[in-house]
């Protein structure tokens, strides 16, 4: 990695949330937001964090490709980062946040000039964020949701009232 | 006969072998990484698969869609060991690395409980 500030920054991050519940994630358990309540939350955060760290890997595929310029990769993921952080920030996952604010910062500034410096980075921040991820996973109970909520029918859908 | 290692699941203990020769990359750097301390959750779509995060990145390798009971993998866009313990839905290609060779039974009882008890400590160790 480039930078040598970003990564220590990935390394200290990662080792603050390997082995414990990260105090982001109990904010983000405890935090409910009208109308939907902790599992809306829940499940938006899980989702984005996903998508996340999805999307880093398709930019690290697309920099060791070759068909995209590292500095046009740096752009689009800055701008993840960024957006990200907006929706994090609703569940006051503070350090999460900083750690994607910090990053966009990071390649908004070009810190990571080579490909395989772009890589690097990328593949290291997604295991941060799928990380914290994992331990919202670790508290939703998957399985369940589907036995305890039944989707509404068909007839619940907009537009068949109408039809009727 | 490849490396060993020991993978401990809740109360289970399973002794499982590295495919050194056909996936050496991926194989090494979990020999590496070892002791790892994590937790297993259950897979959403695949049937009877359990993962567990692990503490590095590393690119495809030996990848295969339709994998077998006691098959080891790797994902590497979620750095997941995926451990394969019953009928399983092929959801995607992931890089098999490894096996369970003793108390596949043990790991089933424990993670076919997962999706009740949502998640267990894991330790893998070398054997």
């Amino acid at each position: 990695m480039g930078s040598g500030d970003g990564a220590e920054r990935l390394r200290r991050f990662v080792d603050a949330v390997w082995a414990q519940e990260p105090p982001d994630v109990r904010r983000l358990r405890d935090t409910h937001l009208p109308p939907a309540g902790r599992w809306g939350g829940t499940l938006f955060a899980n989702l984005l964090l996903l998508w996340s760290g999805q999307n880093l890997h398709t930019l690290r595929t697309l920099a060791r490709e070759g068909r995209v310029p590292v500095d046009a990769l740096s752009a689009v993921a800055g701008a993840y980062l960024r957006q990200l952080s907006v929706w994090l920030a609703h569940w006051h996952m503070d350090d999460t946040c900083g750690l994607a604010d910090a990053l966009a910062g990071a390649f908004e500034a070009n810190e990571f000039r080579t490909a395989e410096e772009f890589g690097d980075a990328a593949a290291r921040l997604s295991l941060a964020l799928n990380r914290v991820q994992n331990w919202i996973d670790a508290y939703t109970p998957w399985a369940q949701l589907d036995a305890r909520l039944p989707a509404l029918s068909a007839d619940n859908a907009p537009g068949q009232a109408r039809r009727r | 006969m490849g490396q060993r290692f020991v993978l401990t699941v809740g109360d289970e203990r399973a002794v499982c072998e590295l495919l050194d020769a056909r996936a050496p990359r991926i194989a090494a750097r979990f020999a590496e990484c070892l002791p790892i301390e994590s937790f297993a959750i259950h897979a959403k779509f695949a049937g009877g698969e359990m993962i567990v995060m692990l503490p590095f990145t590393a690119d495809p390798e030996n990848e295969i869609l339709s994998v077998s009971r006691g098959d080891i993998a790797y994902f590497p866009e979620m750095q997941t060991l995926c451990l394969f313990y019953g009928d399983v839905v092929p959801f995607g290609k992931v890089s098999v690395f490894a096996r369970v060779v003793e108390n596949l039974d043990g790991v089933r009882r424990v993670a076919e409980r997962l999706p009740d008890v949502v998640s267990v400590p894991v330790r893998a160790a070398r054997a």
